[in-house]
């Protein structure tokens, strides 16, 4: 058993997070949103492009980990991305970090360092590859 | 002696941008999408502002100080190719028997008395008056015509001549030199607190809430004074329009949207649910003030450009007692001729040829 509980997840997601791409991601990420007690933080520095699909994901994405009694956390959302998440009031909803470490580490007891195995998905065709590395204390 | 006036606008920079300015903002039917130009890049003196655009306002003032016919011309990118332009105007007028000529390089809003203007040129008995704040040259002229020999040496130095005038008034009024965005929503936040003469156009239902012709507010939205729903445009249910924002007409608040700090320029639907801070709305577009970024998005759940009927502007009063004889002018807008909206009695626009 880990001494601080499941491990952070820090996923990173793809430039264009739109109703094109929406579902590829939904269904790459579903294993980790209904994993138990999920601690996940969404890192926006890639994000060029959101919709309100996109918006309607981030919103699927927390009730999913609620739900698993888990949380989600943005992190690092470039000017454009922030104007969006401002206008679509997530900024009320989510917690947002400068970035994706100052995230990981705003869950407690995690010690930032990247010593577990990358995850890699594969989003739709034509969209960047995301990396997701598991950040945590290690067993 | 009874001494004639006439008036002449120049609206600077590209026709395309001027022209475009105007286009998109007058509600006529497009097709599918309107193409809309960045909003950083607008010509903010013809954008429309609490109901019509400072082009509009400055005829308005012009022709309430007795300065007829008032021409209206957009320049193009060289501004030497308008001087023919502006040259054969002035010929003209000049033959008509009109003594002087107000010609406005129209950038600025200045809430300028242009008889004060006209009697300070008479007796300074120079040639060019130009007027000057304390920033510096307002792109505003008079020009004694019967001094013929004398201007049409200016020529191409015309413009130069706005700034080495002879003359200069010296305005002490309130000016909004509307370079930017930022400056349009300081005019627009002037105005609705009564800082100047700038008067929004419609109705004052109640103690700083102006709606335009035709503007409905469902009765679980709340507009919270000073604010400006222009015509034709929709407040829906649980929507909040506050911090003396602007609803330009024939828009959109849709149901539980906050607007606040905010211009919503005509034409422009604002989705539900959203909130709208310190910001600059124009179809799709969305210029963060704060951030000075500028967005285009392309979903129509949250910002997309509404298409409609073009519509009339009424007369706009000036906010002080205004002499009896002030004509009402309706300015209907002819697809034919952007520049023309104007009633008889002003000549109609000219665009001067980019080469």
């Amino acid at each position: 058993m880990r001494k601080n509980g499941t491990p952070v997840l820090i996923q990173r997601l793809p430039e264009r997070v739109n109703a094109q791409h929406v579902r590829e991601l939904k269904r790459a990420l579903d294993p980790f949103l209904k994993s138990d007690r999920p601690r996940i933080v969404f890192d926006l520095s890639q994000v060029q492009e959101m919709d309100a699909a996109g918006v309607d994901m981030l919103l699927d994405a927390m009730a999913e980990v609620t739900r698993h009694d888990g949380d989600l956390k943005l992190a690092a959302p470039t000017a454009r991305t922030m104007v969006i998440l401002e206008l679509t009031q997530m900024d009320r909803l989510f917690e947002i970090f400068e970035s994706a470490e100052e995230a990981a580490a705003s869950f407690g007891g995690v010690t930032v360092k990247p010593n577990s195995p990358d995850v890699v998905f594969r989003p739709s065709p034509g969209a960047l590859v995301g990396n997701a590395r598991l950040v945590g204390n290690g067993d | 002696m009874l001494v004639q006036s006439a008036g002449l606008v120049i609206i600077e920079g590209a026709n395309e941008a001027a022209s475009a300015t105007r286009l998109h903002t007058d509600g006529r039917p497009s097709h599918g999408h309107s193409v809309r130009s960045p909003i950083t890049l607008r010509h903010f003196a013809l954008q429309e502002l609490l109901g019509a655009d400072v082009l509009t306002r400055t005829v308005a003032r012009l022709e309430h100080h007795g300065i007829q016919p008032v021409a209206v011309l957009a320049e193009s990118e060289n501004a030497n190719d308008s001087w023919p332009f502006v040259e054969r105007k002035l010929v003209e007028l000049s033959a008509k028997g009109v003594d002087s000529v107000v010609i406005v390089r129209l950038g600025s809003y200045a809430e300028i008395d242009f008889s004060d203007l006209l009697r300070f040129h008479e007796n300074g008995g120079e040639v060019v008056t130009c007027v000057h704040d304390d920033q510096g040259p307002l792109q505003i002229c008079v020009f004694n015509l019967s001094a013929r020999a004398e201007w049409l040496k200016m020529r191409r130095d015309l413009f130069r001549s706005f700034r080495q005038a002879s003359s200069r008034y010296e305005f002490r009024g309130y000016v909004n030199r509307l370079e930017s965005a930022a400056d349009f929503r300081r005019l627009t936040v002037d105005a609705l607190n009564r800082r100047c003469q700038l008067q929004p156009i419609g109705t004052e239902v109640r103690p700083g809430v102006w709606l335009g012709q035709g503007a409905r507010i469902h009765q679980r939205a709340r507009v919270v004074a000073p604010a400006y729903v222009g015509a034709q445009t929709r407040v829906r249910a649980g929507a909040l329009i506050t911090k003396t924002s602007s609803i330009e007409r024939n828009s959109e608040v849709d149901s539980g949207t906050i607007v606040g700090d905010s211009n919503v320029l005509p034409g422009s639907y604002v989705g539900p649910g959203l909130e709208v801070a310190h910001a600059m709305v124009d179809g799709s577009r969305l210029l963060h003030l704060g951030r000075n970024l500028e967005l285009e998005l392309f979903d129509g759940r949250l910002l997309s450009p509404i298409t409609g009927p073009a519509i009339q502007f009424p007369w706009l009063p000036l906010r002080r007692p205004r002499p009896a004889a002030v004509p009402q002018l309706a300015v209907p807008t002819d697809s034919a001729q952007p520049a023309s909206l104007y009633s008889t009695g002003y000549s109609a626009g000219e665009i001067a040829p980019s080469s």
